[in-house]
C-alpha cells in the first residue's frame, strides 16, 4: 500500500492532479472489467471465469522491460537544418552534472559541428530546460540554434516525436538505445557508454537484454575513459574496438578548484554514500571507516567524516559515538563547492570505470582512495592524489592510511595537483569523438 | 501591474457583419476592384487578412476599393467576377464552389490569387502539425479532418495564379509547394484596434511598470491550439514565482494555467477569450506578454502579430527566435527573445530592467506603428495584388 501511494504521489508530481484522477479511474475500470468479466466497447468477446488472471506473455516481457519501450517516432520531411536528439531518463536537478551532463555537452559539440539542432528526449520526468543554460555557461559552450526538449514517457504511449532522415540519435545507456533502436536503425545512433552497463544487474533477463544492446555490430559507441573502452574490447566486445572511441573527461578550473575549508580547525573526510547504487560499495565503505576509526587511521579529533550522496540513513560511526555530518541530493553548484573543501574522500565503485567522483575531488584538489578493478589499477596517470586500493579491509585501510598521510603533506598533495594530467576543456576532450560522429554519413 | 482605469472597456460588434447589397455596392463604388472571399466570417484570419486589407484599399481617395465575400454569396458569383479586377481566395478549402468562381475570373481573362497566414496546405506536413497543436492522435476525425484540410486547402491554392502570405519563410513553402509566385503583406492592426490601444499606450505613459506592487507576465492565447507553446514557460514561470513575490502570471484565452501553476493562487489569474479590441486593454494592463513557440517547420511560418499587438499598448514582448520573431524583435531593445533553455534567465533579465521599461516600451511602439499599422499598409497591399 505505502509502495502504491508513493507511486501515486510521484506520479501526481509529474503530470498532475487531474491526469492522476483520470489514470486512477481508468486501472479501478480495468480492474472492475477483470474482475466482472465487462469488457470496454467495441470488444465483443466477453471473458469466461476461467479467463481470469491469465496474462498475455508478451505483455509481461515487455512490461519487465518496459524503459526499453520503442519511442514513437514519426517521419517529417527533413527541415532547413538537421538535428541531433539526446535521449535520457532526466535532465533535471541531481542528474545534470556527472554522466548526464557529458551526454548534453556532446550532444551540444555534435550538434554545433553538424550546424544541427539539438533536441533533449527525456523519459522519466519532463525536462526542467533552464537547466541546460547553467550546464552551457559552466562550460562556455555557445549554441547557434535553438534547443527542444520533448518528454516522451514509456508509459504514456500517446507521445509522438518527429524525425527526418538522417537525424543523429545520441543514446545514454542501454535501455534508451533498446528504445531507439526500436525506432531507428542502430547506424543512426551513437551510443554514450560511461559504465559497463552489464555490471548493474545479476546475470538474469536484465543483464541478458543489455549485453545484446553491446553487441550490436551496427550502433557507434563514445566511451568514457580508455580504461573502460579497453575492459568492453578485452570483454569480447569486438564491435566496440571497431565502432567505438574513447575520451577522457574534462574538469574546468573555474568549476573544480581548490578551496580554503570553513575553518573548524579539523580536515575533512568525505564518503561517497549511495547505498541504492551496489557498485558504490556503501557497506563496504562502513566496513572500513569503522575500522580505520577503531584503529586510529583516521582521528575524530583531526578529521570531521561527512557523507555525501542519496538515501544515506542515519548512521553513526566509532561504535555508535560519531555521527558524521549528510549531504543529500546538492546542486551542482553546491556539490562543487563542497569538492572543494575536501582534503580526502572515500569514492568506492565496483566497476572499471574510474567514475566522476575520483576525478572530480582530485580535479578540486582532494586526495581520493578508490578501489582496483580489472584493470582499473593505478589511476596515478590522471593524477598521483588518487590512490587505487584492493578491495578487501586490511590492504583498503592501508590506501587509505597513505590517503590520510597524503592529505596532510600540503607540499606533495599540492605538487600532485599541480602535476596532475586531466582534460582541462570539454571541446579538447571530445574533439575527436566530435569529429567522428561530427561528420555526417 | 498597470492601471487603466481611464480607460474603460468599450462596446464591441465586429464590424464585417454588412448586407451583401453593401458590400456589392463597395465592389462598383470605384473603377478598379479587388474581391476577397473566405469561407465565413470570424474574428482571427478573416480580420487580419481579409476584413483589415479591404478597410485599408477602401480608405481614403483612390480608384481601388476592395469588398469581401463568403460562400453563401455566390448566388452573384457572375456579378462579382464582373465588377473585380482580381479575386483573392482567402485561406479557404477547395470545392466545386470554389472553382466554379475561380472559372468564372479566369473565363474573363483574371487574375486569381491566394492568401493563407499558416503553413497548412501541404500534406507532409500534417502529423508535424497534429503533433505540435497536441491533438488526439488516436482519434482517427483528426486525421481525416486535418488531411482533407490540408489537402483542399492546398488545392485551392494550386489553383491560383499567385500567392499572398504574412512573411517570407511561409511565403518560401508556399511557392515550393505551388511554384507561383508568393508577395508578402505582414498582419497588422485595423483602425479600431489601433484607437483603443493608441489610448490605452497613453495611459501608460506616466505609469511604472509594477505600481501596484506586483508585475505580471502574460500568455495571450487566440486558439486553444498552444498547450504546448505555454507549457515551453511553465517550468520557468514555476522557479520565477517561487523566488519573486511580486510576480504574477495572467492567462487568457482557451487555455489553461495547469495544475503546475495552481499552487500559486490568486497569484495566478485566468481571463476567457476576449474580443480583439478589448484584449488590447487585457495586454495593456500587463508588464510583459510571453511569446513562446515551439521549434518547428509549422511554428517558424507564424507571424508578428503577437510583437506588435502588446508593443501598440507599450507591453515588452519576450518571445522565442522563430524565424519571424527573430527578425521582428531586436533584444534588449523592442523586446526581448529567449531561446527554449533560458526563459528564467531571460525574464530575470528583463525584469532587471524595469528601469529602462518606459524607454523600450517606446521603442516597440514606435516599431509597431512603423511597420504594423493600417496605415503603412496600402502600398504593400497594392505591390502584392499586383496593381502597382
Amino acid at each position: 500500500m505505502t509502495n502504491l501511494i508513493e507511486r501515486a504521489l510521484r506520479f501526481q508530481r509529474r503530470h498532475g492532479t487531474r491526469r492522476l484522477i483520470r489514470e486512477g479511474w481508468a486501472r479501478v475500470a480495468r480492474r472492475g472489467r477483470a474482475l466482472f468479466g465487462v469488457q470496454p466497447p467495441g470488444q465483443e468477446t466477453p471473458l469466461s471465469l476461467a479467463d481470469i488472471g491469465w496474462v498475455s506473455a508478451a505483455e509481461l516481457a515487455a512490461k519487465q522491460a518496459q524503459q526499453c519501450t520503442a519511442l514513437r517516432l514519426f517521419t517529417s520531411p527533413r527541415p532547413a537544418l538537421p538535428r541531433v536528439s539526446i535521449v535520457t531518463d532526466s535532465i533535471n536537478k541531481g542528474s545534470l552534472y556527472g554522466g548526464v551532463g557529458t551526454a548534453v555537452i556532446l550532444g551540444c559539440l555534435i550538434a554545433q559541428r553538424r550546424g544541427a539542432t539539438l533536441r533533449i528526449v527525456t523519459r522519466t520526468e519532463r525536462a526542467q530546460p533552464s537547466g541546460l543554460a547553467g550546464v552551457l555557461a559552466t562550460y562556455g559552450i555557445e549554441m547557434s540554434h535553438e534547443v527542444e526538449f520533448a518528454f516522451a514517457p514509456f508509459h504514456d504511449e500517446r507521445h509522438q516525436l518527429d524525425t527526418h532522415e538522417g537525424e543523429l540519435f545520441l543514446t545514454t545507456s542501454w535501455w534508451t538505445t533498446a528504445a531507439t533502436m526500436g525506432s531507428v536503425p542502430a547506424a543512426d545512433i551513437v551510443y554514450l557508454l560511461q559504465e559497463d552497463e552489464r555490471m548493474f544487474y545479476p546475470h538474469g533477463d536484465e543483464h541478458l537484454r543489455c549485453s545484446r544492446v553491446l553487441k550490436d555490430p551496427q550502433l557507434r559507441f563514445a566511451i568514457n575513459t580508455r580504461l573502460l573502452f579497453d575492459h568492453l574490447v578485452a570483454s569480447g566486445l569486438d564491435n566496440v574496438a571497431h565502432h567505438g572511441l574513447a575520451f577522457e573527461p574534462a574538469f574546468p578550473p573555474q568549476v573544480f578548484q581548490p578551496r580554503h575549508s570553513a575553518g573548524t580547525g579539523k580536515r575533512t573526510l568525505m564518503f561517497y554514500a549511495r547505498p541504492h547504487n551496489v557498485r558504490n560499495l556503501f557497506y563496504f565503505g562502513l566496513e572500513v571507516l569503522e575500522a580505520a576509526i577503531a584503529r586510529g587511521v583516521v582521528k575524530l579529533d583531526e578529521w570531521d567524516i561527512v557523507f555525501v550522496g542519496k538515501d544515506i540513513p542515519k548512521i553513526r560511526l566509532d561504535a555508535g559515538r560519531y555521527s558524521p555530518r549528510r549531504l543529500e541530493n546538492l546542486s551542482w553548484a553546491e556539490y562543487a563547492e563542497f569538492a572543494s573543501t575536501v582534503d580526502l574522500a572515500l569514492c568506492l565503485m565496483y566497476t572499471p570505470h574510474p567514475s566522476y567522483p575520483p576525478f572530480d575531488l582530485s580535479a578540486s584538489g582532494a586526495v581520493v582512495v578508490t578501489n582496483r578493478f580489472g584493470n582499473k589499477q593505478d589511476l596515478g596517470g590522471y593524477c598521483r592524489n588518487i590512490l587505487c586500493g584492493d578491495t578487501d579491509l586490511e590492504p583498503m585501510l592501508g590506501t587509505l592510511a597513505q590517503g590520510v598521510a597524503l592529505a596532510c603533506d600540503e607540499p606533495q598533495r599540492t605538487a600532485n595537483f599541480r602535476d596532475r594530467r586531466m582534460q582541462a576543456d570539454w571541446h579538447a576532450a571530445l574533439a575527436q569523438v566530435v569529429d567522428r560522429f561530427g561528420t555526417p554519413g | 501591474m498597470f492601471s487603466l482605469s481611464t480607460v474603460p472597456a468599450v462596446p464591441h460588434e465586429d464590424p464585417w457583419h454588412l448586407p451583401l447589397q453593401e458590400r456589392m455596392r463597395l465592389l462598383a463604388r470605384r473603377p478598379r476592384a479587388v474581391a476577397y472571399f473566405y469561407e465565413q466570417a470570424d474574428n482571427s484570419t478573416f480580420r487580419y487578412r481579409v476584413h483589415n486589407m479591404v478597410e485599408v484599399l477602401n480608405d481614403g481617395e483612390g480608384d481601388i476599393g476592395a469588398s469581401y465575400f463568403f460562400h453563401a454569396d455566390l448566388t452573384r458569383l457572375e456579378e462579382i467576377a464582373q465588377a473585380a479586377e482580381l479575386l483573392v481566395i482567402g485561406r479557404t478549402r477547395y470545392d466545386h464552389r470554389v472553382n466554379r468562381l475561380v472559372a468564372a475570373f479566369r473565363r474573363r481573362g483574371k487574375r486569381v490569387l491566394f492568401d493563407v497566414d499558416d503553413f497548412v496546405f501541404d500534406t507532409d506536413y500534417v502529423h508535424l502539425l497534429v503533433n505540435t497543436l497536441d491533438l488526439d492522435a488516436d482519434n482517427p476525425q483528426v486525421w481525416n479532418d486535418w488531411f482533407a484540410y490540408l489537402s483542399r486547402m492546398g488545392a485551392a491554392l494550386k489553383l491560383c495564379d499567385g500567392g499572398i502570405t504574412t512573411n517570407e519563410y511561409l511565403a518560401a513553402r508556399m511557392r515550393a509547394f505551388a511554384g507561383i509566385p508568393v508577395e508578402v503583406v505582414p498582419n497588422f492592426m485595423n483602425r479600431e484596434q489601433l484607437a483603443l490601444s493608441e489610448r490605452v499606450f497613453e495611459a501608460k505613459a506616466t505609469q511604472s511598470p509594477g505600481q501596484d506592487g506586483l508585475i505580471h507576465l502574460g500568455y495571450f492565447s487566440g486558439s486553444p491550439s498552444h498547450n504546448r507553446d505555454f507549457a515551453m514557460v511553465v517550468p520557468a514561470l514555476e522557479e520565477l514565482l517561487e523566488e519573486d513575490e511580486r510576480l504574477g502570471v495572467v492567462v487568457v484565452g482557451y487555455i489553461e494555467a495547469g495544475p503546475r501553476l495552481e499552487r500559486f493562487g490568486s497569484r495566478v489569474k485566468r481571463y476567457p477569450f476576449q474580443d480583439y479590441v478589448n484584449l488590447q486593454r487585457l495586454i495593456g494592463s500587463v508588464e510583459f506578454n510571453l511569446m513562446p513557440l515551439q521549434f518547428n517547420t509549422f511554428t517558424d511560418c507564424k507571424s508578428e502579430l503577437k510583437y506588435f499587438e502588446a508593443a501598440a499598448v507599450g507591453t515588452l514582448s519576450i518571445a522565442s527566435p522563430s524565424h519571424v520573431y527573430a527578425r521582428a524583435i531586436d533584444h534588449g531593445v523592442t523586446g526581448f527573445l529567449s531561446r527554449s533553455y533560458e526563459w528564467a534567465g531571460v525574464i530575470r533579465q528583463a525584469l532587471g530592467r524595469l528601469g529602462e521599461y518606459r524607454a523600450i516600451a517606446a521603442r516597440a511602439h514606435a516599431d509597431a506603428l512603423g511597420k504594423y499599422a493600417w496605415f503603412t499598409q496600402r502600398d504593400v497591399i497594392l505591390r502584392a495584388l499586383g496593381l502597382r
